[in-house]
């Protein structure tokens, strides 16, 4: 281990959610391998686990497999309510992330929800992911997190529109429950744009990189102010390849102050 | 330089969301306006920030924001409908593929498009813009495994994993189930790489769906004994993301792609590409499902509009011929009898 930079676990893998396209059915399916993947990552210096808000991560969560890890959530899980409200209709799948929280947390959510309730009926955007965060947060709240990510999807829909709102919202969320927001993207070139426009007191940054360039271009977006002016976390997979110690290296040597790993890089 | 190109979108549901994202990334383009019936959506899109005047009927959007290419989102028993005011209106015209729910229909749409040649008219099968599919082509036009024996197409998708409702589901509107809906990505690039089947084998079955097919196996018989089978299936667990692999057998080696690797094997030794070491991505939504796709079909669209390319990377041609395909397997299937392509015009 050469590089003196922190490590996070990325634990979506066993959503099959990875851009390395395993089989969740497959690959680690039973708990003790996670506890393996845990021991590992413990071995390889790893201070961190980042998931989004699913039912069986926070299952892992709870039941203490990674007990000695920061729990960094990412939210909201886009793909996971796309899904659920596929398979679900929107009633359940709101029923589905109500029964990942305690009753007091349901209630705290109902107020967000009732304070809301015009805007998310109108199918408000921003009155929609209001209610979201507060929903996905409170399901990470038992863990005490430091640090909130906002998801890459949501990140990068207010880039393409052009909508700092989006940003702001996620900001003033994260301070109100007393968290450093974070915002996810997989289009750091243009985010490095925005933020130096915005001006959206962001901590930090979690985007790609790697040397093949997938998705992070040149990486001379790492030298704007904006992106300096952040706590800086790279994403070390290069679309279908595993990282490698030197790509965690390379992360660093651009000015990464930690980096996010799939479990198979640890395992 | 020259103004943007004016651009719009008709049908907002989660595609639509996904082409305006796009045109508005283009620095070619200019998204001058969104059309949806539902006027609640509508809404919902103008609050995630989109400025482009909303319109509820495409003949107002024509009329009002005068766009020289519309992006067509809608579900495919309307692409018709949709499509012949596009062209009437005087646009270029990108529709989400199947090109339509029917045979018919898009023969139509087709012959429609033939006679507007100044007008642009795409089909958005994206995975022809896949920086690893583009690749197994070139390898495969270059010979890389000798001549082609046999060809293996597999598509796995958790989507249903009980009887649904809605228009996807109801054959009807869509046309089929997980053939029409997700294999005709599949069929486009079948077609691509080895042209139109003499004859076609199929049978389908329902897993969970009432009016649709969840499952289609089939085999396809080319000229010179190439032949090659399909394996499309959407009721499976373990794939929340659509799937596609194809392996190809030659004289001299194979060639399996997926949509993350492809690796091709031969007396040389082993070579293994990862999309990764493919692709730039200008502009991604959905890294986790090509999401550069999205955003050069659309590129590809917009230099078609601005007279900086000829033909779109699929035309109401290509559309057409998967069409055919996809109506010659259904048949197969519903006759339970093999299929010859050239009775089906």
């Amino acid at each position: 281990m050469s590089t003196d930079i922190a490590r996070v676990l990325s634990l979506r893998l066993l959503m099959g959610e990875s851009p390395l396209g395993y089989e969740p059915g497959i690959w680690l399916r039973r708990e003790s391998d996670w506890a393996a993947v845990a021991e590992q990552a413990r071995s390889r210096q790893v201070s961190g686990v980042t998931t989004v808000s699913n039912g069986e991560m926070l299952g892992l969560l709870k039941r203490g497999l990674w007990r000695r890890f920061e729990v960094i959530p990412q939210i909201p899980n886009v793909t996971g309510i796309i899904r659920e409200t596929y398979d679900h209709g929107p009633v359940g799948a709101g029923m589905r992330r109500l029964a990942m929280i305690g009753p007091v947390s349901a209630v705290k959510v109902g107020f967000t929800g009732l304070a809301n309730v015009g805007g998310v009926l109108r199918k408000d955007f921003p009155s929609m992911l209001k209610v979201l965060l507060d929903l996905e947060f409170r399901a990470f709240q038992k863990f005490k997190p430091e640090r909130l990510i906002l998801s890459p999807q949501i990140t990068d829909l207010a880039i393409a529109f052009e909508n700092a709102r989006i940003l702001e919202i996620f900001v003033d969320y994260a301070k109100y429950v007393g968290v450093k927001p974070y915002a996810a993207t997989n289009n750091p070139m243009h985010f490095a744009d925005r933020l130096g426009r915005w001006g959206v007191p962001l901590d930090g940054v979690v985007a790609p990189i790697n040397k093949g360039g997938y998705l992070c271009g040149d990486l001379s977006w790492t030298d704007s102010a904006a992106i300096r002016s952040v706590e800086l976390i790279g994403e070390t997979l290069g679309g279908g390849r595993a990282a490698e110690e030197s790509d965690v290296e390379y992360a660093s040597s651009r000015g990464a102050r930690a980096v996010i790993m799939d479990a198979d890089a640890v395992y | 330089m020259s103004s943007p190109t004016r651009v719009a979108v008709v049908g907002l549901g989660k595609m639509g969301i996904m082409h305006s994202a796009m045109v508005s990334m283009n620095p070619k383009a200019e998204l001058v306006g969104i059309c949806d019936r539902d006027t609640g959506l509508g809404r919902h899109v103008a609050s995630m920030g989109v400025r482009a005047p909303f319109f509820t009927s495409v003949k107002e959007l024509m009329e009002s924001a005068r766009p020289e290419g519309v992006i067509v989102s809608v579900p495919q028993f309307a692409h018709a409908e949709v499509g012949l005011e596009i062209f009437n209106g005087g646009a270029g015209i990108l529709v989400e593929k199947p090109l339509a729910h029917t045979l018919e229909v898009a023969r139509n749409m087709r012959d429609v498009a033939r006679g507007r040649v100044t007008q642009t008219a795409a089909v958005a099968f994206m995975l022809s813009f896949h920086p690893i599919f583009r690749l197994l082509h070139e390898f495969l036009q270059e010979g890389a495994i000798g001549t082609l024996r046999s060809y293996e197409a597999v598509l796995r998708l958790s989507q249903v994993n009980k009887p649904r409702g809605g228009w996807i589901y109801t054959r009807e509107q869509s046309g089929g189930g997980v053939l029409i809906n997700s294999g005709s990505h599949l069929l486009y690039l079948l077609h691509r790489y080895f042209g139109m089947p003499q004859e076609v084998n199929a049978e389908s079955r329902k897993i969970h769906s009432v009016d649709v097919e969840d499952e289609v196996k089939a085999r396809l018989r080319y000229e010179h004994g190439f032949e090659g089978t399909i394996d499309v299936n959407w009721a499976v667990v373990g794939h929340p993301v659509q799937a596609h692999s194809i392996t190809i057998t030659g004289e001299q080696g194979t060639i399996s792609a997926s949509d993350r690797q492809l690796v091709v094997v031969t007396a040389a030794g082993r070579k293994l590409i990862s999309e990764g070491d493919a692709v730039r991505v200008p502009f991604s939504l959905t890294p986790h499902y090509h999401g550069h796709g999205y955003y050069d079909e659309v590129a590809d669209f917009v230099s078609c509009l601005r007279g900086e390319k000829l033909t779109p990377e699929v035309g109401f041609d290509e559309g057409y011929a998967v069409q055919r395909l996809l109506e010659a397997l259904y048949r197969s299937s519903a006759r339970r009898e093999t299929v010859v392509l050239e009775t089906i015009e």
